[in-house]
């Protein structure tokens, strides 16, 4: 038997040990090939050792399997895990669901701390200080905001107006009656329009109305100190 | 359970039939035949008990959900298993690859000449796990393409034509891969072993070829 030979017989998965001692006898005439075997010898001990050392499949295994099997027969798709797994399914559920109401505290009131800055801003602005971007909406006729096109733009630059309580931008501009002395240092600071309905009778500044006691609207500019400064008839 | 001694007869494919027309005891048969090979290669190939039952129960899910789509002529049932629980343990080790670290051999190395230091104080039982271990890692360092041969060869102990169904080669080819694996592992044991011996030490003969 030729060293390669010998190689070619330890390769072999179907040799049997029984046919070793036979050849053993070389072994003494080469070192390499007595390595060889021994390297071989000693990687199937360890090997063989895995193999011993590997677990049996627990009995809970073919409990949950057979479970699933009568699920499946069934016609129930959702599978029965087996304790570890299923608690590990809890536990990140769990985990994931906290870490999401735990962002949502801290954002919350981040984001309403925030809201209320910018309302006290825009409560506090004065009327001279109004933007270009606003100036230049002033100017141009009103259109009605739900035909008008939605654009990130506007939604981001012009704030939303409360229905009933809005910032005026120059009393003077617009058809309102004094209601008091008004001198520039009072007419200073924000001013806050507000709709009010009262009977024709009340606005005696007005015109006699078809109708005496018919309820009118009419708006009312209202100072940053809320005394009214101003008041308009719109209907 | 006893198993009715008719159904021990028939073949896999026939089990799984009867056992997705609801015979249970076709079921149960088909499990304890084909448990055994899916988790131990399942263990060997992710070292973990746990994902060793994971993939075994979700083999025998998919089984019972894809059995339209085995066919005969293409494989028996126990590869088509196998290519399942392939499947599986790849997701497996795709989903713990950011948590699981192979040993290097580096760390191998210095592990066994440990190992073989201390060897003379150790009991027995210890050396023997520890050499497990070691082996173990040393199987689990291996390219993926060696490591499968060497767990399903030397370890689930298939046969080479066995083997080579499985993995859809040839059986030349997993011979030459086991035996390149085999090499590998010998490298990564080496500490292990005595050194080896000089040349000058060879017989008066020296090597024939």
């Amino acid at each position: 038997m030729t060293c390669h030979e010998l190689r070619l017989y330890f390769e072999d998965p179907s040799r049997t040990d029984d046919k070793f001692p036979r050849e053993a006898e070389r072994l003494g005439h080469c070192t390499e090939c007595a390595h060889f075997i021994e390297v071989h010898r000693e990687l199937g001990a360890g090997l063989r050792l895995v193999r011993e050392s590997a677990p049996e499949p627990s009995a809970a295994l073919e409990a949950a399997v057979l479970a699933n099997y009568w699920r499946r027969i069934a016609g129930d798709p959702t599978h029965v895990r087996s304790r570890t797994r299923r608690f590990a399914v809890v536990a990140w559920t769990a985990a994931a669901a906290a870490v999401l109401a735990l962002a949502g505290a801290l954002l919350h009131p981040a984001r309403r701390l925030e809201r209320s800055k910018s309302k006290i801003e825009l409560a506090q602005r004065p009327i001279t200080e109004t933007s270009a971007f606003e100036r230049r909406a002033s100017s141009v006729p009103w259109t009605n905001t739900a035909s008008a096109p939605k654009t990130r733009l506007r939604s981001a630059r012009q704030p939303r107006r409360d229905p009933q309580v809005a910032t005026t931008k120059s009393p003077a501009s617009e058809d309102f009656r004094s209601l008091m002395y008004c001198d520039a240092l009072s007419c200073g600071g924000a001013m806050q329009l507000i709709r009010v309905q009262l009977p024709s009778s009340a606005a005696a500044f007005e015109p006699a109305a078809a109708a005496p006691y018919e309820a009118i609207y009419a708006d009312v500019l209202v100072g940053s100190d809320g005394i009214a400064r101003g008041i308009r008839v719109v209907q | 359970m006893e198993i009715p001694h008719e159904l021990s007869t028939h073949s896999d494919a026939e089990l799984l039939r009867l056992a997705v027309a609801g015979e249970e005891q076709a079921f149960l048969l088909l499990y304890g035949r084909l448990k055994s090979g899916i988790f131990r290669y399942a263990f060997y190939m992710t070292g973990s008990k746990v994902n060793a039952e994971e993939v075994t129960q979700e083999v025998f899910i998919t089984l019972l959900k894809e059995s339209h789509n085995y066919r005969q002529d293409r494989g028996d049932l126990a590869a088509f298993a196998f290519g399942i629980s392939r499947n599986f343990v790849r997701r497996i080790a795709r989903r713990e690859r950011p948590y699981e670290a192979l040993p290097e051999d580096t760390a191998v190395a210095t592990l066994s000449g440990k190992l073989i230091s201390e060897s003379d104080a150790l009991p027995a039982q210890m050396i023997r796990t520890e050499l497990a271990g070691r082996v173990q890692a040393a199987v689990a360092s291996l390219p993926d393409h060696y490591r499968q041969v060497v767990v399903l060869c030397d370890l689930c102990e298939f046969s080479y034509g066995e083997a080579a169904s499985r993995l859809r080669c040839a059986v030349g080819t997993i011979r030459s891969r086991l035996n390149r694996a085999h090499a590998l592992l010998a490298d990564k044991l080496r500490p292990l072993r005595s050194p080896q011996p000089e040349i000058g030490a060879t017989g008066p003969e020296g090597c024939l070829i």
